[in-house]
């Protein structure tokens, strides 16, 4: 799979997933327009590249993702996608492979870092909450 | 009301385009009463979460509305523990009873048991072939921890108007 770089916009969230370092970055705001066409592609490339990945099973519980959210606003359609690309890389680390998800959130914002809470509790994934001061 | 004031409002058919811009000016109405961050993020979610529904389900029945129906709008006052987000849209008759029942649904849930309502809704949302969740009344009660409260008011045979006004107060 190739690197993925989605710029960001006033209701889209900017995109980045770099295979070679294993880390993806989800940052900004999501409420695009047309959620299914905005994360259509993004989904489909992630599954792909995680299937890949759960074919060669042994080498799975070497491999160590950084995923990293930074929003600031997700529409609870956005929250349905986000929860699909969680569960590409909690398939990994069913599989061994170590999954870090960092939830960054500002200080004083209680609904983000709640939003970030809800999306933990639906995946069953353990989150680092990072509060920006 | 006496205690009451408008901050803000806007009455016609809405799109997306729209829903930018009167979010860009909720933000700037923000810098002048300065909301705090909790109540302000509050305001915004259910402002979004009320005009993409809104926008949405007119949409979908544009075609059908009859000449001269009442317009869709949105208000946010200013009440005297908080503030009130009022919309207002046409629905369909035959759509009322499932939005109804939904309504009545998280209105009978406490706090606690929202949250696992919604948590959920989210959890069957991600795999089922509809683009969204649909947890965005939920999610409006989830936040600011009160009722959601409606009205309808029959336009003819098969269009009524659908108020819904959600109160955030600055303390919860």
């Amino acid at each position: 799979m190739e690197n993925l770089y989605i710029e960001p916009t006033e209701i889209t969230p900017k995109i980045v997933f770099d295979v070679k370092n294993k880390t993806f970055e989800l940052s900004g705001i999501s409420r695009p327009e047309d959620v299914v066409a905005f994360y259509e592609s993004i989904i489909f490339k992630i599954d792909q590249y995680v299937s890949h990945l759960l074919k060669n099973e042994s080498e799975v519980n070497k491999l160590k993702f950084d995923l990293n959210f930074d929003l600031t606003y997700i529409n609870s359609a956005s929250s349905k996608y986000i929860l699909q690309i969680l569960d590409f890389f909690k398939k990994l680390s069913l599989k061994g492979a170590i999954i870090n998800c960092n939830w960054y959130y500002e200080d004083l914002d209680d609904q983000i870092l709640e939003d970030g809470e809800d999306l933990s509790d639906v995946i069953r994934m353990d989150f680092n909450f990072i509060a920006r001061i | 009301m006496k205690d009451t004031k408008i901050l803000f409002q806007y009455e016609g058919f809405f799109s997306h385009s729209i829903v930018n811009k009167l979010i860009r000016d909720f933000y700037e109405i923000n810098k002048i009463h300065k909301l705090p961050t909790s109540v302000f993020k509050k305001m915004l979610i259910v402002m979004i979460e009320i005009l993409e529904n809104n926008y949405k389900y007119v949409q979908s029945i544009q075609n059908e509305l009859p000449e001269g129906i009442n317009l869709p709008y949105i208000k946010i006052s200013k009440i005297a523990r908080g503030f009130e987000i009022e919309s207002a849209n046409p629905l369909k008759i035959e759509h009322v009873s499932l939005l109804e029942n939904k309504i009545k649904e998280i209105n009978e849930y406490n706090k606690v048991l929202l949250k696992e309502f919604y948590l959920k809704k989210l959890l069957e949302g991600v795999y089922i072939e509809k683009d969204t969740p649909g947890v965005g009344l939920i999610r409006i009660a989830k936040i600011t921890h009160n009722k959601i409260k409606y009205s309808f008011k029959q336009i003819d045979n098969k269009f009524l108007n659908y108020t819904l006004r959600i109160k955030v107060y600055s303390n919860t």
